[in-house]
């Protein structure tokens, strides 16, 4: 009951009179903005677009679908070998997943030669819209090479992702903009939270695997 | 010399371009570029998103973020702000709607009622003028000299196109759309002849109820709404009674089409609330589809499938989603072996042919998986013979009955003499309306049914909810899984149309239920529904089960909500 709940949150008093209006504008597809605990990044966000930082995930044990329809182990695929650029999308969202997409195209190019060392992986969080025939129809809208690859699973298996990467937000409508990056298969994740420019992934991808 | 204006119900007064098109021909190039990303030369539009990332119109454009309404959207922490053309060609103080009752009248009605200072948003700008607005496409800066956000793209786009795009802009969602006065919103109903008379008062008493509810306020929303302070003008501003038409149609499908023009050009309506045909619901969808107009959950088996049409909302895809679903399960559990044969049984009507359709399309994509099909006339009996002759030549490893009660007598009949049976069988439990004493209790194990519902184990508490809701009201609980559609269309209308605001066109309004969360509460039949833009069809998966012996059957789960 979504709209019920936002609803509700419209009414509060007008502490957040920014939030509030900007719920009003744009849709009912929000929770609650009239605190902002994250004023410090939104911050930080004006003069580099991101923040970012550095975590350990633990992936759970689960299979997730490729647009081949192959059973592909997460925690197996991530511990392979090499560098792994990573981000959740849905093929019908509005805002964030075209520009993240866009950005992880670009970032193949800057890469170049070094992109066929460079796995991208890209996750659905729109499970039971996004089949592996829907993904790869997306993934040559954003010509992705063989590197890329488009995961979806079931819905329960997609939730359990996003937990393991604190990226779960209770509705895909509420998603963010994020990109995690690795540079070894037992290494950290770098967390970047926000819009890159694909230069900027490029310099953190090349800071994090010197 | 481009003369508009803002004030909705004034047309757009327009000179032929440089090039000589007409203002028609101009608004079709500028929607091409809004919605499809291509210039008028039909080169994809260009553009630098995210400080360096070149993005070619085919990838997103305009419409992806902004919407067909022009009104925007919301997403995470990321805003969309309106961009049609009485938004952006105004002084925005504040977020939100236009204020019709505080509109100011005649010369300088482009004013609209402001806030107090200290209530204005940070992200007031001066109005947008042709040359500040092309500035803002191209280079990302804002009248009031702010630099967008990043996920806003700078566009390459010559002065002739640009032209072009501002042209379509001025007159996107301009004027608010028929079906709504200052006091009402008007909505139609279809019930078709063939529609038994309990079907039929189970969709019209639901949704009339959930109406009557809305018109007694029980509290003064217009009071509120122009009394009080802004955010309640907002909330409360599109509160109107509810009119609800009943469209009866009669006879032949093909004469449905005329009847609803007819019945729309006496009383124009706003959008088309659930509804209910006998056969198929594809003259409904295109004559909503051509007038542009919302259609809210029909109740229906036979949906129009479509990637691509966009003013019906329905359920499901019914029938054809669960032919495909009976696919993916055979694809998922048949795969691993090679050659193998699946038969569809079918008859040669609707029904049957939506079932199949759906079955063959998904199975096409399967490389392993080799299917065939027998296709019965509509009135010829199905007997052993019969079967016989049709499977003769053949050892299938599974074998699909889309076939009705009646018809499953007789193939039921026939399967238990086969000395060598298929692996597994699968039929539809739509098709056999519930009716599951057919199966005889020796073949219960083999035959599995496509089950596009919650189980009635897993919501018994959600359909209680409903039941006391309708004895509430003193309505018969007739047909549940009909009155269930209609009980969470009840529940969900009224949002929608108070996020509506003041800005009553029908894109935003289907618009709000594209950027609707995933439900799971109001709605006891389906185990949850899943919206997103251009999505049509809220329940995307279907259970796979098989029966319990004896009469009192209980269905067992053979597979999880299959999705892909």
């Amino acid at each position: 009951m979504s709209l019920i709940i936002l609803l509700k949150s419209v009414s509060h008093p007008l502490s957040g009179i920014l939030g509030l209006s900007l719920m009003l504008s744009a849709g009912m597809a929000t929770s609650s903005q009239e605190h902002d605990p994250h004023a410090h990044h939104k911050h930080m966000m004006k003069q580099t677009g991101y923040t970012s930082s550095v975590n350990n995930y633990v992936i759970p044990d689960l299979y997730l679908i490729d647009t081949y329809k192959n059973k592909i182990s997460l925690s197996k695929t991530l511990s392979e070998e090499g560098p792994v650029i990573l981000n959740f999308i849905f093929t019908t969202c509005t805002t964030i997943c075209p520009v993240l997409s866009a950005t992880f195209s670009q970032v193949q190019r800057e890469l170049g030669n070094e992109a066929k060392n460079v796995r991208m992986i890209s996750i659905t969080i729109d499970p039971e819209q996004d089949t592996p025939e829907r993904l790869k129809e997306y993934a040559s809208r954003f010509k992705a090479g063989s590197e890329w690859q488009f995961l979806t699973g079931s819905i329960d298996d997609i939730i359990s992702t996003q937990k393991s990467f604190d990226a779960y937000r209770g509705d895909k409508m509420n998603h963010i903009a994020l990109t995690f990056l690795r540079s070894t298969q037992d290494g950290p994740w770098l967390r970047l939270e926000g819009f890159t420019s694909a230069a900027e992934v490029v310099t953190e991808y090349r800071h994090l695997s010197k | 010399m481009i003369v508009f204006a803002l004030a909705p119900g004034i047309t757009v007064a327009e000179t032929l371009s440089a090039d000589g098109h007409t203002s028609e021909e101009r608004l079709v190039l500028g929607e091409r570029m809004y919605r499809q990303g291509i210039l008028p030369s039909g080169e994809p539009m260009q553009a630098m998103v995210s400080a360096d990332v070149p993005v070619d119109g085919r990838m997103f454009t305009c419409v992806n973020c902004h919407q067909r309404s022009g009104l925007g959207s919301i997403e995470g922490s990321v805003i969309t702000w309106p961009v049609n053309g009485k938004e952006l060609y105004t002084p925005r103080r504040r977020t939100g709607a236009w204020h019709a009752a505080k509109e100011k009248r005649g010369p300088g009605a482009a004013q609209r009622w402001s806030l107090p200072s200290q209530y204005q948003a940070a992200d007031a700008r001066p109005e947008y003028t042709d040359e500040s607005l092309a500035r803002l496409l191209r280079e990302g800066v804002d009248p009031a000299g702010r630099t967008l956000e990043r996920a806003m793209p700078r566009y390459q786009i010559n002065d002739s196109d640009m032209r072009e795009l501002t042209h379509y802009l001025k007159n996107l969602s301009i004027e608010y759309d028929e079906g709504v006065d200052e006091n009402r919103i008007r909505f139609a109903t279809v019930v078709t002849e063939g529609v038994s008379a309990e079907d039929r008062q189970a969709m019209l008493a639901v949704l009339q109820a959930h109406i009557e509810t809305h018109n007694t306020q029980t509290r003064p929303h217009q009071r509120r709404a122009s009394a009080g302070p802004f955010y309640k003008t907002e909330k409360y501003g599109a509160y109107r009674l509810f009119e609800l038409e009943v469209w009866e149609l009669t006879g032949a499908p093909e004469t449905w089409r005329s009847q609803l023009d007819a019945f729309y050009q006496a009383k124009p309506v706003f959008a088309m609330l659930g509804g209910i045909a006998s056969g198929s619901w594809a003259p409904i969808h295109h004559f909503c589809e051509d007038r542009k107009l919302p259609c809210l959950f029909p109740v229906t088996e036979q949906p129009v499938v479509s990637d691509s049409d966009w003013y019906t909302l329905y359920y499901s895809k019914g029938l054809y989603q669960e032919g495909e679903s009976a696919a993916r399960y055979l694809r998922t559990t048949l795969d691993n072996n090679q050659n193998l044969e699946v038969v569809q049984i079918y008859r040669n009507d609707t029904k049957g042919a939506t079932l199949a359709q759906g079955f063959r399309d998904n199975l096409k994509k399967s490389d392993g998986l080799k299917s065939t099909e027998k296709i019965i006339h509509a009135d010829a009996p199905i007997t052993n013979k019969l079967l016989q002759k049709l499977l003769a030549t053949q050892q299938p490893s599974a074998i699909v009955l889309w076939l009705n009660s009646v018809d499953m007598i007789a193939a039921t009949d026939w399967l238990a003499k086969q000395s060598l049976q298929p692996g597994l069988v699968l039929a539809s439990a739509s098709l056999l309306k519930g009716d599951t004493s057919v199966i005889p209790d020796h073949l219960r194990d083999q035959i599995y049914f496509t089950y596009p519902r919650d189980l009635p184990a897993d919501n018994t508490k959600k359909i209680n909810v409903l039941k006391r809701w309708l004895a509430i009201r003193k309505i018969p609980a007739t047909n549940l899984d009909i009155q269930s559609q209609m009980y969470f269309l009840g529940w969900m209308l009224p949002a929608a149309i108070s996020h509506l605001r003041s800005e009553f066109f029908r894109d935003y309004f289907i618009e709000g239920f594209d950027m609707m969360h995933d439900q799971d509460y109001a709605i006891a039949v389906f185990p949850r529904l899943t919206f997103g833009p251009g999505q049509r069809y809220a329940s995307k998966g279907c259970y796979i089960v098989q029966l319990t012996e004896g009469e009192q059957a209980e269905l067992i789960k053979k597979s999880e909500w299959i999705i892909h």
